[in-house]
């Protein structure tokens, strides 16, 4: 046994350089990046692919740094960081792979099985403390939310509270499955997550804003259009290294390939 | 020869020890530091309509007009609502794959717009606004604030009081658990556990001392925050108080050997001397013993303080992590170690964000730095009883 693991660790070590491909950043799409890439290699042995999370922030800035072949995100490159890269003269390519419903969750006892937007944002922003305000029981609200290193909260931030900013009394949760602990253990608690993460200890609400009816987030491609709270999750990479990466990517939008991301929890 | 470059090694490897100190400090003191010196808008301009008429506003001011909590009037200005422009908002309108002369275009046009405030890069700003002046005062804004909210723009929170305050409240809670039953169970282990179950016992302290905090914090979460929701009616157990339970009760094996290992040091003649006089073995044990680990107890104490205070994973996890100042042990907190370990991860470097993390970085560290010199201090002490 022993006298086979070197020449593999040979072997590994010699075709790293030419043939590794790797993938880093978001937290969000570090599951579907692993699946993908476990049964393409199935397929084609040749080029390695690594894959890790560390945050859409953590895989943008290693693809600029030249550390990473792709980077994961699940927010659009901002427009001050599409203006710095144009004055730098680089050119990256976005690619859709997949979307993201956002859950909105409540405690499974809460009777409340609605929200607005403008809600939404009043119970972020501490203007609503009791769910009695909102037609629920007397019962105080316990708002959790993703920590900021999360694309997930930069995306509630932008799109639920626009501008607004988050009430000192939300409490920050580092990771999604603390977070759907939380919510299952506390009745007053709302919370917000992606789909994927959804089990059946916590409530989804459905959602409406001013340009969507009230909307139950599903894993249907059809609710990409009805539900408000709908995000495209990104592949970034270098134009020039389209060539090399590119069967991957094939594979990535091919049907296996969606057949996988649903698998995962997310809309191809 | 041979001697001294053995002398000569250990005195190397003491010395990595205080220049890896002293490197760390400085490190912290480099990056920390211009929180102090620098703004959050270094490379933003402020800018309003040139018929209105303020000048300058303070950067609190200017936050809750960006917020739309304040308006035009309310500050002496045109009586139009506002319409701030900064380059997170600034997507929402033309959309984040906009060419610069689409955005030079979008601003131009509503840079005619009365109530217009904009917060961008020089290059962008519209030649016809009026600049001004915001304030900041990086003394006012890390002391004089109450919110944390680093990641706000373009105008972040950065009070350092929650945080602060929320360390100190989780530490102090933390010792009423550890300082009593550390030294209870040490009395008992110094004094009336069977000679044969003592190394047991020292074993079952270092298992207990070397537990992963995460593994604790996660039985927390999962076993005592829903038991102490259910038995106080709480809206939610994610407290100050749940934390402080199991940084108290991970803190006892070494509040414990410690003060057993003074108990133990005391002078046999001593307790000779009182057990000669007829005291009984518990009047020994509060009337010579334990005032004469006094000092002991206090390094123990202290030493113990700077073990909660730089801990990290549990308070994470149990406490609730909302950045408000405590008022009760019911309070949710948010610590200094807790953000540097939520936040460090994504602040881009080089930004007043990451700056100010170092900058409580710095205060931790020095204040972790204070409780151990001070716990060493005493020490000495003793020796004269």
């Amino acid at each position: 046994m022993r006298g086979k693991v070197g020449p593999l660790l040979i072997a590994l070590w010699g075709c790293a350089p030419r043939e590794l491909i790797t993938i880093k950043g978001s937290d969000t799409l570090l599951p579907v990046s692993q699946a993908i890439a476990e049964s393409y290699l199935k397929l084609h042995p040749a080029p390695l692919i690594s894959v890790t999370g560390g945050g859409s922030g953590v895989g943008i800035a290693a693809l600029l740094n030249g550390d990473t072949d792709i980077a994961m995100s699940s927010r659009p490159l901002k427009l001050a960081e599409r203006l710095r890269l144009a004055a730098a003269g680089r050119n990256l390519l976005e690619d859709t792979i997949a979307w993201d419903v956002l859950a909105v969750c409540v405690h499974p006892s809460n009777p409340l099985s609605h929200l607005s937007r403008e809600a939404l944002v009043a119970i972020y922003t501490g203007a609503i403390t009791n769910w009695k305000e909102l037609g629920g029981p007397d019962l105080p609200i316990v708002v959790y939310s993703r920590e900021s290193s999360s694309g997930t909260f930069e995306f509630f931030r932008e799109h639920v509270l626009r501008g607004k900013d988050f009430a000192p009394s939300v409490r920050f949760i580092p990771a999604t499955g603390t977070l759907v602990q939380a919510i299952a253990q506390t009745p007053g608690a709302i919370g917000y997550l992606g789909i994927a993460y959804l089990t059946p200890s916590i409530k989804p609400l459905a959602i409406s804003d001013e340009d969507h009816p009230a909307t139950l987030p599903t894993k249907n491609r059809a609710v990409l259009t009805t539900y408000p709270l709908a995000r495209p999750l990104f592949y970034y990479y270098e134009a020039r290294s389209l060539p090399r990466l590119k069967p991957f990517l094939d594979y990535a939008h091919s049907p296996e390939g969606h057949q996988i991301i649903e698998k995962v929890g997310y809309v191809p | 020869m041979r001697d001294r470059i053995i002398t000569g090694a250990f005195q190397a490897s003491a010395l990595t020890i205080i220049l890896t100190l002293v490197g760390i400090l400085l490190f912290l003191a480099y990056e920390g530091l211009p929180a102090l010196t620098k703004k959050p808008f270094q490379d933003l301009r402020f800018a309003v309509h040139p018929s209105n008429p303020i000048q300058k506003l303070s950067a609190h001011e200017c936050r809750a007009l960006f917020q739309k909590n304040l308006t035009w009037p309310d500050l002496g200005g045109p009586d139009a609502p506002i319409l701030p422009i900064h380059l997170s908002n600034l997507e929402r309108y033309v959309g984040n794959q906009a060419t610069p002369e689409k955005i030079r275009a979008f601003l131009d046009s509503v840079a005619q717009v009365p109530g217009i405030l904009m917060a961008l890069p020089p290059a962008l700003l519209p030649p016809s606004l009026r600049p001004i002046e915001v304030e900041w005062s990086a003394w006012t804004a890390l002391f004089g604030s109450s919110r944390w909210s680093p990641t706000y723009e373009p105008l972040p929170e950065v009070g350092i009081w929650p945080l602060l305050l929320g360390s100190l409240w989780v530490t102090f809670l933390s010792l009423l658990v550890t300082i009593p039953l550390g030294i209870a169970m040490a009395i008992y282990v110094a004094e009336f556990l069977p000679r044969a179950l003592y190394y047991p016992m020292k074993v079952l302290w270092e298992v207990v001392a070397g537990l992963p905090s995460v593994v604790v914090g996660f039985w927390g979460l999962v076993v005592l925050v829903p038991w102490l929701q259910r038995s106080f009616h709480l809206t939610t157990g994610e407290t100050a108080l749940a934390a402080a339970l199991l940084l108290g009760w991970m803190t006892i094996p070494l509040m414990a050997s410690l003060s057993e290992e003074a108990l133990s040091s005391v002078p046999r003649l001593l307790v000779e001397a009182s057990y000669g006089l007829g005291a009984t073995t518990w009047q020994t044990i509060l009337r010579v013993k334990i005032p004469a680990i006094r000092s002991s107890l206090l390094t123990a104490t202290l030493l113990s303080a700077g073990r909660i205070l730089g801990e990290t994973m549990i308070v994470l996890i149990v406490s609730g992590n909302a950045p408000v100042i405590p008022t009760s042990p019911l309070s949710p907190v948010r610590t200094l170690p807790a953000t540097l370990a939520a936040e460090l991860g994504e602040a881009p470097v080089g930004s007043y964000h990451y700056h100010t993390l170092f900058f409580l970085g710095l205060i931790l560290f020095l204040l972790t730095l204070v409780l151990n010199i001070l716990a060493y201090a005493i020490t000495p002490a003793e020796k004269t009883v």
